[in-house]
């Protein structure tokens, strides 16, 4: 395995996608709400949930978190 | 040159000075997939040390937005330049020869940034640049980007995957800054491995500067020395006046909103830290080829291009994001106790129902639940914006 330089592929729709689920995961994890983690995602100064639900919308985000039995989800 | 133990490298390596080990190793855990760069791990940081004149472009804890952010600019990508000159496309692991103990990511076959030096012939002791004053004056320069919401101008954007990458010193158990020293000014701390700069020995020759790979000693231009993250180490040392002679986390990591921080020893078995790195093995070295054995490791952000991660991280990236993605009830109840308390963990217990962390007399400091039950505040009295 080569150790220096790694091709940057080409942005996939699913680049953010996989991000923003994870980020919803961890934050519901720690027992957050739908609602506080909406909060997160609309404020511009956290750039990267942001720019998730930009590009994703905010059903996308929505739906990330109640795909699971989570508390304080709606269920999807 | 001595020939010394490197485990993350799974084989023996040169480096100027036999192994000094610590009584035990300071040791910290992040958790990249929760990261939400908020910096506030940076300004706790800036707030109790480097708020006075000479300092202003000190960040000993920084975040920067990989892949395209660095703090100096350009750290990583000019040091792995360095080295593959160095070593024209002999970086390479061998991962059939991996040994749980001793080689768990297998063994590396390339050159350390020590090797790399000694093989050039060079007056350095470690392959490295001294970054120009331009690169360290602006800490997230071109990571920023418009965030006007619905309206207004936008500047351009990245549009690719990116992650922050939260950095301080590294606390290494082979520190470059050390072996560059030619005063003698850095030293290991016997206690808790903690790598500190004497400000009474330091001229200023910024030979640290220039050789630490992590570009994380910085020269202070009201003193003419150098100074670094000291790893809050009067808080580990327990004397803090928030809690009477017990030993506490630093401040970047209790001040983290995102509770994404972990302390704890590298080398003691009881430590959630060891339990991470060295049994579950989900976080990893930071650039573990340059050499140094660093003691600050990453839990790898899942949505990004393994080959990207690899490099940053070494082999061991694929089989960490699978146990991290899959995780195991121990596991689980570990991630629990990041940024449970601001008391030092020095040992742990998972039940069904919650992870239990103990200080280093065996005293119960804080028990949190597995699963978070989930508080929503009354509409007055909402903190989050």
């Amino acid at each position: 395995m080569a150790l220096v330089a790694a091709v940057l592929p080409a942005p996939t729709d699913e680049d953010l996608a996989e991000m923003g689920r994870c980020y919803v995961e961890e934050f519901a994890r720690m027992g957050w709400s739908e609602d506080a983690v909406m909060r997160v995602f609309c404020n511009p100064f956290y750039r990267g949930p942001h720019a998730v639900y930009r590009r994703k919308g905010e059903q996308f985000v929505r739906g990330a978190g109640r795909s699971g039995d989570r508390r304080g989800w709606e269920r999807g | 040159m001595p020939k010394v133990p490197n485990w993350q490298l799974g084989r023996e390596m040169d480096y100027p000075y036999e192994r000094g080990k610590p009584q035990r190793q300071f040791a910290a855990v992040f958790n990249i997939n929760r990261c939400i760069g908020c910096q506030t791990c940076t300004m706790a940081c800036k707030s109790a040390w480097t708020f006075s004149e000479g300092q202003e472009f000190m960040w000993w804890n920084n975040v920067e937005s990989k892949p395209y952010g660095g703090y100096p600019q350009f750290w990583d990508v000019k040091l792995l330049a360095l080295l593959d000159e160095a070593n024209p496309d002999g970086q390479v692991w061998d991962t059939s020869a991996k040994d749980a103990q001793n080689a768990p990511y297998g063994r590396y076959d390339g050159l350390t940034i020590f090797e790399a030096a000694k093989k050039a012939g060079a007056r350095q002791q470690a392959l490295g640049y001294l970054p120009s004053d331009k690169e360290w004056r602006a800490p997230n320069i071109y990571e920023d980007t418009s965030v006007s919401w619905s309206q207004g101008s936008s500047l351009p954007e990245h549009s690719t995957w990116f992650f922050y990458l939260q950095r301080i010193c590294n606390h290494c158990s082979y520190p470059a800054c050390l072996a560059a020293c030619p005063r003698k000014a850095i030293y290991k701390r016997a206690e808790d491995g903690i790598v500190l700069i004497d400000q009474k020995r330091c001229r200023g020759y910024k030979k640290c500067v220039e050789q630490c790979p992590y570009k994380k000693p910085m020269f202070r231009s009201a003193t003419r020395v150098s100074e670094k993250c000291i790893a809050c180490y009067p808080r580990v040392e327990g004397k803090d006046a928030l809690v009477d002679n017990e030993p506490m986390v630093t401040r970047c990591i209790s001040a983290c909103v995102g509770k994404i921080r972990l302390q704890g020893w590298i080398d003691d078995e009881k430590s959630p830290v060891y339990y991470l790195v060295r049994k579950e093995k989900v976080a990893l070295p930071l650039y573990p080829q340059f050499g140094t054995e660093p003691n600050v490791y990453y839990i790898p952000p899942r949505w990004v291009p393994r080959p990207y991660l690899e490099q940053m991280f070494g082999p061991g990236v694929e089989d960490a994001i699978d146990r991290y993605s899959n995780p195991s009830e121990e596991l689980l109840g570990v991630l629990q106790l990041f940024g449970s308390t601001q008391r030092l963990i020095f040992s742990y217990e998972i039940t069904d129902e919650a992870a239990i962390g103990f200080d280093e007399k065996g005293r119960e400091i804080v028990r949190v639940p597995i699963e978070e039950p989930v508080i929503v505040r009354p509409p007055q009295h909402l903190n989050i914006t």
